[in-house]
């Protein structure tokens, strides 16, 4: 088992790698520059050359490549160039724990509501709690998810004044966890029904395949009673192919939480994405990316290993 | 010897598209204490939807009980309700299936569903099930049980999972044994084995059987009567040696005459001609007159009963055998 984790890590570091050529790669290749942004539209010609030079712009890019990389393994990501001064690192710390939070607490409302939905949907086919589960599904899976955030925002706290509009706490008054799951429930949920729809969908169709199987006429052979068979029997096998969407959700909750957070004006590292998007803050974007592509290999290797540990025919 | 189960009338139905399907049209027979007695037919004749419907495992929804009874040791189980099947289903009667690689659970070690099972009807502490557990093991003939245990399916062959699906069977010392195509998938020298396995532990715990298949090796092997099917019907019930020395029924003269012979001279192997009925075709007259070259005009027009032949042990449907005819 430890091999095998440590193989998959190691296979996670090439790729990781390739994203940071390709995120440096577009950023190079976006029109215009850092200095462009920073720059006085006035300055002389000779000026803004010194300045490239000093920034190291002119520099062939493999080797600023090379120095951005360099710098990065380091945990140097630069400095913001709009916060002037301020360390891209800094920016991240701030910002990276609100955004796992806000996953974390979606992908859990999205799995503990989805899965039960999914049996319920398998176990009574085509009846009618069947057809209305999967009408919602497909309704969900149908509306973006913006939508849906904005109408709740209108609807829970504009119209009722049950949730705030967004922001993580209540400003002036000190930190409590009531306060934060008071701010969190609504960027969370929405967040979370992005994924719960096509989630319903798949634990359906994966129990549904498992019931059919012999070992779940075996145990119903011996006796055991239905809920034993669906919950015992049926969804340990039933959760392994779902194992492999919740690694394949995961990027899709990154792009999703950019969407949210801006809605929710949730200060996570999607929203930080978006403004320094807005801004040309090159460092911010790029370090952004890069967090974000590694966020993904980590879950894709968190889905691998769970995978081994559900699944005992995986061969480590 | 008293019947340990006495099928009455049984009529399992389909309906498929709107269609029904009589899966089992109305067959009796009993099985005694301790006796091992084949269910006999080709596929679609309704022979694994008469075990099921034993077991109360009539695929829903679509299938469905619709007459009949099913008296084991004198109480209906057609009568009781889903729950108190729950305490029968592997302890009275236990089951085991054609596919030994699939029937058990990928998930779950051998000693996990070995134990769940003697849990959950013996109301054994978990040692003690686990005690059991390697007792069976070890008598349906693991040479290191302890360690099978502790294994998931996949590292079993075809074989050692089929004597695993045994051991669980005969756990709970059921008072019947339905075996369903039991040796179908695993090749010859283990069908042997598992053969000589269940012949041994029924006689050791006098378990009666109900071994359903299609191979009539497998029938001379270990069955003492044998209940020949047809598109839901019962068409002949006969004792073994009576069955392969002089077959009544044109269709149960077929199936032995379509088995190659070892000992017998070379000749060509004789198939039935024809196929079986479509399910849910609705044919006038007998069943098989289609596909016999013995019928006659009657066959086409009336519906043969099972007619009771000598002194009981003996049962036809053919118009060849009813007295009117031969007089």
């Amino acid at each position: 088992m430890a091999s095998y984790i440590v193989r998959r890590i190691l296979y996670a570091i090439p790729l990781l790698f390739l994203i940071t050529i390709i995120s440096f790669g577009m950023m190079k290749m976006a029109p215009g520059d850092p200095t462009a942004l920073m720059m006085d539209p006035m300055i002389k010609k000779e000026n803004l050359e010194a300045y490239k030079e000093a920034y190291g712009l002119n520099d062939n890019v493999v080797v600023q490549y090379v120095r951005w990389l360099g710098n990065m393994v380091q945990g140097n990501f630069g400095e913001s160039l709009i916060r002037q001064g301020v360390p891209v690192s800094e920016l991240i710390t701030a910002r990276l724990p609100n955004t796992l939070l806000l996953m974390l607490v979606s992908s859990f409302i999205a799995f503990l509501i989805s899965i039960p939905l999914g049996v319920i949907s398998a176990t009574k086919r085509n009846s009618l709690t069947d057809y209305s589960i999967t009408f919602v599904s497909f309704l969900g899976i149908a509306t973006p998810n913006f939508w849906i955030g904005l109408v709740l925002i209108m609807f829970f706290s504009v119209n009722l004044g049950w949730f705030p509009t967004g922001g993580v706490s209540t400003l002036g008054e000190p930190f409590s966890i009531l306060d934060r799951i008071h701010h969190l429930f609504l960027p969370a949920l929405v967040l979370a029904t992005a994924d719960m729809a096509g989630l319903t969908r798949y634990s359906r169709s994966s129990m549904l395949d498992v019931l059919r199987q012999d070992y779940i006429r075996t145990a119903k052979a011996n006796g055991f009673k239905n809920s034993t068979v669906i919950f015992k029997h049926g969804l340990r096998n039933g959760l392994i192919p779902i194992i492999t969407i919740l690694g394949l959700m995961l990027p899709s909750f990154i792009g999703g939480s950019v969407i949210i957070e801006s809605i929710f004006a949730w200060p996570g590292i999607g929203l930080l994405f978006v403004e320094a998007a807005f801004q040309r803050d090159y460092p911010v974007i790029m370090a952004v990316v890069v967090i974000a592509a590694t966020l993904v290999v980590v879950g894709n290797l968190l889905a691998d290993i769970l995978y081994a540990i559900f699944d005992p025919r995986i061969e480590y | 010897m008293s019947n340990l189960l006495e099928i009455k009338n049984l009529r399992t139905h389909f309906v498929k598209n709107k269609r029904v399907i009589r899966a089992v049209d109305g067959i009796d027979f009993q099985i005694r204490k301790g006796e091992t007695i084949a269910l006999v037919g080709e596929s679609g004749c309704g022979k694994s939807m008469t075990s099921l419907s034993i077991m109360g495992l009539v695929p829903s929804p679509g299938g469905k009980i619709v007459d009949g009874e099913i008296i084991l040791d004198g109480v209906n189980l057609l009568d009781l309700t889903e729950k108190e099947m729950y305490r029968v289903r592997g302890k009275d009667i236990a089951m085991i299936f054609q596919e030994p690689m699939t029937s058990l659970n990928p998930v779950l070690t051998i000693g996990d569903q070995l134990t769940s099972v003697i849990i959950h009807h013996l109301k054994l502490s978990k040692k003690e099930a686990s005690e059991r557990a390697i007792e069976m093991l070890e008598l349906v003939g693991f040479s290191d049980p302890a360690k099978v245990m502790k294994n998931y399916p996949h590292r079993l062959s075809g074989g050692m999972r089929q004597r695993v699906m045994i051991a669980m069977a005969m756990s709970c010392n059921p008072k019947l044994l339905i075996a369903d195509e039991p040796t179908t998938a695993l090749d010859v020298t283990i069908q042997a084995q598992v053969l000589e396995l269940m012949k041994e532990l029924s006689e050791r715990f006098s378990t009666s059987i109900l071994l359903i298949t299609h191979d009539l090796g497998v029938v001379s092997e270990l069955a003492e009567r044998v209940v020949v099917m047809y598109a839901g019907q019962i068409v002949e019930i006969a004792n073994i040696g009576d069955l392969f020395d002089e077959p009544l029924h044109p269709y149960t003269e077929g199936l032995i005459n379509s088995v190659p012979s070892i000992d017998g001279e070379i000749k060509r192997l004789q198939s039935i001609e024809g196929n079986v009925p479509a399910p849910g075709s609705i044919i006038k007259g007998c069943k098989f007159a289609a596909r016999c070259s013995r019928a006659f005009d009657r066959c086409t027009k009336e519906e043969p009963d099972l007619w009771l032949m000598e002194d009981g042990s003996r049962a036809v449907r053919c118009f060849l055998y009813d007295d009117e005819e031969a007089n």
